[in-house]
């Protein structure tokens, strides 16, 4: 599904470049659930935001579905981000000022779904993860695992082949974790691809693959 | 409304920061206003401008006799008899002197005072002397007269009607002309004496009935034609033509009423000038106010030509009068002086409000760009979600617009406001709507314009904004 080859990433800080990714080559087949673990700094974010192309890499290839797009225009970037990807982030980042039902409904919006479909699908999501009681609550009044839940709907909104996930469960107390783990699990059983970061052991157990980070370097790769 | 959510969204932020958006409301309300308001003055003056020059009165050169305020600076210097002089009805010749004058009249000021029956019952009042009218009936019939009081009371009547004390003689009752019919609602009307072609010249048409022609100011015929409020007012029915009016020992016919000028002609009568007709005693016949105030009026076509025949007049009186004795004036001259000044004054007005404009375009302009640094993580997550750059420019210029849109209510509101202030003032209205209009489009426009550059700097924010974590 997505080949990264020689895919490095610098960030120019004016006078120094730092170097986050050095020439990192793998791999992720469609269906697969893959964990990136490795100590903090390591450049784990960078290579999600290549994968999920928040960012482009400053040397390298990368191939979705054998096609290279490495360099496409904004406009090409922005519909696969639409339509292929799902994000979620460590903090949650749901929009304050739109309900939870609008939060949801927003990634659609730019697919062009019309606003009656996207109510109806949006509520469908709500209620897939547990949130049926909560559509029109603001971010504010949800706790932490019911607005990662809400986050996790609105990933799912566009039927999206890849879910990419930066520590989903970096804030959230250990059992609320679990809800957002076993949700993801689920995902991953119905067939979809999940591209998880965690610093934790037990979550990296979960999935069929770990691929270890150090230093910008691909160190290790652990099949299960 | 089923608006996009990333709208939805702005409009919510908006409230969410009330005092920041009602004070950027604020600012592009006063300046678009303002600057409205410089456009709408100015478009007046200039349409006010070509509307006042399009009068008949602007192609007109007018000759009058020295002012004789003038010669009172000069009053040791030994004057002649000839001084003293009155332009005369043959000066109209002067006419022919440039083929570019198509008109000529002469006009004086005047008043028309009318016989009504108030004024008749207060003469005959006067006639009869109170004791006379006191004296009680049942005394003079129960008891024989005593021949001093027969004789007294003779001796009163002829007494009374003789001028008193040197006083201005009183008009007596038998010399008032008196005329049939319905009374008229006012008992003085003030007007024009001119000869006929005056109403070619500031080309006014009788609504009905007609004007007077050169034969009937050379007949000193006693005739008047009603400016279009006078017709319509004199009388209680709003009929006027046909009817008589005496005045003195006189009786006017009126024979027209003019159509609607909008101008002060509407409030005034015409009659045919008496120095076209009169021996030099029917001077002192007209009474205080006839007389003296004649001037003589040359109109042309073409107001350029204006100039040249001023040149060519001012030659014709100055080898008849002597150079210098008669003022040539040219209305237009005067009127344009006054409206290039207001035309002036309207461009400084729209150019200081332009400033205000401008400063408050880089104010909002400043506020957005924070707005946009402020919310650049919102911005990554919105491109992660899929919008594209030009989502995101969209997104920001619809909410510069939406400031701007209700800046330009309130703004019009202002325009209203100073609209309602001036024409308090000078009673009429005040703008140029049409320059309004484009005035509130202009500053709109420049406002969006600023509202551009931070919504470009919004779309440039990179997606990976949204992964950071704080
Ligand atoms: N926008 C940026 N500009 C400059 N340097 C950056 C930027 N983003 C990341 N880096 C640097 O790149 C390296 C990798 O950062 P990255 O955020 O990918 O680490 P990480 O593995 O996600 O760490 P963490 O576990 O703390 O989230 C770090 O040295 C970081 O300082
Ligand atoms: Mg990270």
């Amino acid at each position: 599904m997505i080949r990264l080859d020689k895919i490095q990433k610098k960030y120019d800080l004016g006078d120094t470049e730092v170097a986050a990714l050095h020439e990192v080559s793998f791999e992720i087949t469609a269906g697969e659930f893959v964990a990136i673990m490795g100590p903090s700094g390591s450049g784990k974010s960078t290579l999600m935001n290549i994968i999920g192309i928040l960012d482009n890499a400053t040397g390298g290839t990368y191939y979705l579905e054998d096609y290279d797009i490495t360099a496409l225009p904004d406009k090409e970037q922005a519909r696969i981000r639409n339509t292929h990807f799902g994000f979620i982030f460590q903090s949650f980042n749901l929009f304050p000022e739109l309900s939870a039902m609008e939060n949801v409904m927003l990634p659609m919006s730019y697919a062009g779904v019309a606003y009656n479909e996207r109510k109806k699908r949006a509520a469908e999501l709500l209620d897939q993860v547990g949130l049926s009681h909560r559509m029109s609550h603001l971010p504010t009044m949800l706790s932490g695992g019911e607005q990662q839940r809400v986050a996790i709907a609105r990933a799912l909104s566009n039927k999206p082949n890849l879910i990419l996930a930066d520590e989903p469960t970096g804030n959230l107390p250990t059992d609320k974790g679990q809800e957002v783990l076993d949700i993801l699990t689920d995902l991953h059983k119905q067939g979809t691809t999940i591209v998880m970061v965690t610093h934790n052991d037990a979550q990296g157990e979960m999935a069929q693959r770990v691929i270890n980070i150090r230093d910008g370097l691909l160190a290790s790769e652990v099949r299960r | 409304m089923n608006m996009k959510e990333d709208l939805t969204l702005s409009v919510r932020a908006m409230f969410l920061s009330p005092i920041e958006s009602m004070l950027l409301i604020l600012g592009l309300a006063l300046s678009i206003g303002a600057t409205a308001s410089g456009f709408g003055m100015f478009g007046k003056a200039v349409e006010d401008g070509k509307q006042m020059l399009k009068l008949s009165e602007f192609r007109e050169i007018v000759v009058r006799p020295k002012e004789s305020a003038e010669d009172m600076l000069q009053p040791l210097v030994e004057t002649s008899e000839d001084d003293d002089f009155n332009l005369d009805f043959e000066d109209l010749d002067a006419k022919s002197v440039s083929p570019a004058i198509s008109y000529s009249y002469i006009s004086s000021r005047t008043r028309l005072r009318i016989n009504t029956s108030a004024l008749l019952e207060r003469i005959a009042n006067r006639e009869q002397p109170p004791e006379v009218q006191a004296e009680p009936q049942t005394e003079q019939s129960a008891q024989p007269t005593s021949p001093a009081d027969a004789g007294q009371a003779q001796a009163a009547q002829p007494q009374q009607s003789q001028p008193q004390d040197g006083r201005p003689p009183e008009p007596s009752l038998e010399d008032l002309a008196t005329v049939e019919g319905p009374e008229p609602t006012v008992d003085e009307l003030a007007g024009y004496e001119v000869s006929d072609e005056f109403f070619m010249a500031m080309n006014i048409n009788a609504a009905q009935g007609s004007v007077f022609t050169a034969q009937d100011v050379a007949n000193g015929s006693k005739l008047l034609v009603l400016g279009a409020n006078v017709a319509a007012t004199l009388y209680e029915d709003g009929e006027a033509v046909g009817r008589q009016i005496a005045s003195f020992d006189r009786i006017y016919t009126i024979i027209g009423a003019l159509e609607e000028t909008g101008t002060v002609y509407d409030d005034m009568f015409f009659t045919p000038s008496e120095l076209a007709s009169d021996s030099t005693g029917a001077q002192a016949a007209r009474g205080p106010t006839g007389g003296g105030n004649e001037s003589l009026h040359f109109s042309v076509d073409d107001a350029t030509q204006l100039e040249s025949a001023e040149a060519q007049l001012t030659s014709w009186f100055d080898s008849i009068y002597g150079v210098g004795m008669v003022s040539i004036s040219v209305p237009r001259e005067e009127a344009e002086a006054i409206i290039s000044r207001n035309e002036k004054i309207a461009i400084i007005t729209l150019v200081l409000a332009l400033a205000g404009l401008l400063i408050a375009s880089v104010n909002v302009s400043n506020i957005l760009y924070s707005r946009t640094l402020r919310r650049r993580k919102q911005i990554g997550i919105l491109k992660a979600l899929g919008a594209t750059r030009r989502d995101v420019f969209t997104m920001f210029l619809s909410e510069g617009g939406l400031l701007l849109v209700v800046g330009a209510v309130f703004g019009i509101a202002i325009v209203l406001a100073f609209s309602q202030i001036l024409s308090s003032a000078n009673g009429e209205g005040s703008f140029n709507y049409l320059a309004v209009a484009l005035g509130v489009l202009v500053s709109s426009i420049i406002t969006l314009a600023f509202t551009v550059v931070p919504a470009l700097q919004a779309a440039k924010v990179p997606p990976a904004e949204a992964m950071r974590v704080e």
